[in-house]
């Protein structure tokens, strides 16, 4: 977090987030952008950056008088913005840094304080003159206001055509079902016309890296909704209460399965979208023929680990303790009356020794992490972490459940089973990890939504951590940008708020796995050699913000 | 439920040596009531926002005694109602704090109870509802009265609360609760001003930084600027040190080791530097 979007956040009441334009500083009611000719830590940024949180601090940005100014000139936008930085501003005086007030004053007494928005639209369109307001105040786009109402954000009406071209393109393969190859066919062939529309766009070449992928044979595509008999409203941030009807079955790709419906948070209407993802879980196929895997626990990681989620539990006979354990006192006694040697261990006191942890490995297996590089892909980097990492725990008395997913739209989150908290992490288990093959999309908030209800619910543990491994990247139908990473955030926070610790492991340094995870839950590590030195702290950590969700998480 | 003994009908002025405490609402009052009749007190507040400092004033005002326990997570019942101890050949009793405080009167302040382990934290109900009586099973069931003047009083930071941690409801409808939170703006400064001397535009800036960052929407970060870290900060401003230092080292240092958490906040703790050092 920058220091700007901390100020921001401050003076608005509510997260701010950031994006870069081209040259001046305005927000569109939700982000404030700044542009790149703007020095960051100069004086005129920050109070520019002030000013216009002021603005969505202190209502300014309704739409009236935004439908308003956008048919009026810039002249009465500009008067606009200086008379109700300074109305909003008088506001939260309480709050704001003495230096903006004396930048402002000085307007301020010029125009006098206005009453309310709609006086200050009166006036700023009014014909009596105004003085100039000071220039550092920023701008005020109106337009760009009335235009981010929706939910994929202001001015990216291409993104959004295309995420409906997208959208049709993966209803229609979904169609095609029965016949794989030409469902393939069909949806890459329809979507990689959606992608050569004349519209440059990043998400172009991820797709298509992504549609290159292969296809894990007999997992359909495409999720059609029969009927859900479970809703999960996780655990919400801010006081909504948890909602959790017992049975599972829900119906993902035609197969009736168990699983779950999950909310997503729309961070452009900052609310829930309700039941608006559909996770099913689903047994890997079989590969027959596999070489019986070598699943040695790294001697290096077993040691860091070792203390990891140890609780007190009563030993009888110490030394020194809370209470005296009677029958140690007495055979110490009877001991001693006899004539024999006996040490006075004759205390109870509670030790740390009771393994309380339960894990859930969740691997990302989509079609993401199928990049070759170096003659392996990034997924069977990732695939072989997830084994040594389960084969480690599994050995040190873990609770552990190991699951991939991927998915395909909303209505098709798949988690594939490779080992149940309950299941023994034999040669069956370890098996179908590994005949595992990348597909499909990211869809992460709801995925961690489920591994940490799985965590929750089936680990039977005080201390519950799920280990997410993978690139990072949040991608899917309708689910991309500061969406995903929005959504991917508040789904650590419940998990956090529902004292479940998350961390994320990369085999190789994304960008994305940074935007989605906090620093101190996210780490590089190709092997579980790399991962050893800094499991301890690394899980530590997690468990710890968990257990205390007061302490700071970025 | 027996009234207890007051020392005056009504306390008059408060004596000059009291620790201070600068009411917010009727606290004071209705902590006052609550020691008359005998219920026990649950404060409630983010950390830092002068709980303790409530109840160091309340014992000195009342003049009684006042047996503080730090809850931490592995506490037991026996380190707040006592142990035996082997002493030569022989075991010999010795009381905890909470069973001291029941024998002589006094306030007995549970600190940060939801920290204390389930145990530790039942041990309480019997002498929290009308009853008043400690029971000591480990001392041959022994039960003991409570003294008149004896006030059980938790604190207990909302903040905290996890799915691990939280207070039963047979605990919490033993009590009655006194909300507090951060003073507004105005009754900050005096404190300021009061417990450390800080001049006005200082302790003006201090109080706007802490109200701002109050704000932002991120857990702990609330409770980063407490009360408590003002007046360190103010404390160190007075020693000579500049406003960013002095805020840094009190405020965003002590909050996080991220270094990301902890950069955001120093820039912001820059831009509400009235002069630029």
């Amino acid at each position: 977090m920058r220091g700007l979007e901390l100020l921001a956040g401050a003076v608005a009441g509510r997260s701010v987030p950031f994006e870069r334009s081209r040259h001046g500083v305005h927000t569109d009611g939700s982000s404030i952008f700044l542009g790149d000719d703007l020095a960051p830590d100069s004086e005129d940024t920050w109070r520019a950056v002030v000013a216009q949180s002021v603005l969505l601090a202190g209502g300014s940005l309704e739409r009236h008088p935004m439908r308003r100014l956008s048919r009026s000139g810039p002249a009465a936008s500009r008067h606009y913005l200086g008379l109700e930085v300074v109305r909003s501003s008088a506001q939260v005086d309480h709050l704001l840094p003495r230096r903006f007030r004396a930048a402002l004053a000085g307007y301020a007494a010029e125009v006098g304080l206005t009453s309310s928005s709609e006086d200050s639209l009166a006036r700023a369109l009014g014909r009596s003159p105004l003085p100039d307001p000071p220039s550092w105040l920023g701008r005020l786009d109106p337009p760009a206001v009335l235009g981010a109402a929706g939910p994929t954000g202001a001015g990216q009406l291409s993104d959004r055509d295309l995420a409906v071209a997208v959208r049709k393109a993966m209803e229609h393969s979904a169609d095609d079902e029965q016949d794989e190859d030409a469902a393939t066919d069909g949806g890459r062939s329809r979507l990689m016309e959606a992608l050569s529309s004349p519209i440059t766009n990043p998400l172009g070449s991820a797709l298509q890296r992504m549609l290159g992928m292969r296809r894990s044979a007999g997992h359909g595509a495409g999720g059609v909704e029969l009927g859900v008999l479970e809703r999960r409203s996780g655990d919400r941030i801010g006081g909504a209460e948890l909602q959790v009807t017992p049975s599972s079955l829900v119906s993902v790709g035609g197969q009736l399965v168990r699983g779950a419906a999950y909310p997503e948070w729309d961070c452009h209407q900052s609310r829930y979208r309700e039941e608006w993802c559909l996770v099913g879980e689903f047994d890997p196929l079989r590969v027959g023929g596999l070489p019986a895997p070598a699943a040695a626990p790294d001697p290096a990681l077993r040691r860091e680990l070792a203390r990891l989620g140890l609780t007190w539990r009563p030993h009888d006979g110490e030394a020194l303790g809370d209470e005296l354990d009677l029958t140690a006192l007495v055979d110490h006694r009877v001991a001693l009356a006899a004539g024999k040697a006996s040490e006075p261990r004759v205390y109870r006191a509670e030790r740390r020794t009771a393994q309380e942890l339960g894990v859930l490995v969740l691997l990302d297996a989509t079609g993401s992490t199928a990049e070759q590089s170096a003659g392996r892909s990034m997924f069977e980097e990732q695939r072989e972490l997830a084994l040594g990492l389960t084969t480690t725990l599994d050995q040190l008395g873990v609770r552990v459940a190991t699951y991939a997913f991927y998915s395909r739209g909303r209505r098709n989150v798949r988690f594939l089973r490779c080992k149940s908290f309950e299941e023994r992490w034999g040669s069956l288990a370890q098996s179908r990890l590994l005949g595992i093959a990348p597909s499909g999309f990211t869809r992460l908030g709801c995925a961690i939504r489920h591994a940490t209800h799985l965590v929750g619910t089936q680990a039977g543990t005080r201390q519950r951590l799920m280990i997410m491994i993978g690139d990072g990247i949040a991608y899917d139908d309708g689910y991309e940008g500061r969406y995903a990473i929005a959504d991917s955030r508040r789904a650590i926070e419940e998990a956090t708020a529902r004292a479940i610790g998350c961390v994320a492991l990369s085999t190789r340094l994304t960008d994305d796995a940074t935007s989605v995870w906090p620093q101190q839950l996210h780490q590089v590590a190709a092997t579980t050699r790399e991962l050893a030195p800094v499991a301890r702290d690394l899980l530590g950590t997690a468990l710890l913000r968990a257990s205390r969700p007061s302490t700071v998480r970025p | 439920m027996s009234a207890q003994p007051s020392l005056a009908p009504s306390l008059g002025p408060e004596p000059s040596d009291a620790p201070f405490y600068l009411p917010i609402g009727n606290e004071v009052e209705m902590f006052e009531a609550a020691w008359r009749r005998g219920l026990p007190l649950m404060l409630k507040g983010p950390t830092g926002c002068g709980k303790t400092r409530l109840v160091e004033h309340m014992a000195h005002r009342l003049g009684v005694g006042l047996h503080s326990v730090s809850c931490h997570e592995d506490m037991t019942a026996s380190d707040l109602l006592g142990r035996f101890l082997l002493v030569g050949g022989d075991t010999s009793w010795v009381d905890g704090p909470l069973t001291r405080a029941v024998r002589k009167g006094g306030i007995c302040y549970l600190d940060e109870i939801v920290e204390a382990r389930p145990d530790a934290i039942v041990a309480i109900h019997s002498v929290a509802d009308h009853r008043r009586e400690l029971s000591l099973e480990r001392l041959g069931g022994t039960t003991i009265k409570a003294t008149p003047g004896f006030l059980l009083v938790v604190s207990y930071n909302p903040g905290y609360q996890s799915v691990l941690k939280d207070m039963k409801p047979s605990t919490r409808q033993r009590m009655i609760s006194i909300d507090l939170d951060f003073p507004p703006a105005d009754r900050e400064r005096q404190i300021l001003e009061r417990e450390t001397g800080v001049t006005g535009e200082i302790a003006d800036d201090l109080v706007r930084l802490a109200q701002a960052v109050r704000r932002v929407q991120h857990a702990g970060l609330r409770e980063a600027a407490s009360t408590r870290t003002l007046v360190a900060a103010a404390a160190l401003i007075e020693e000579g040190l500049g406003f960013v230092a002095a805020a840094t080292a009190a405020i965003a240092g002590p909050l996080s080791d991220d270094p990301e958490i902890r950069a955001a906040l120093v820039s912001m703790i820059q831009t509400y530097a009235s002069d630029a050092n």
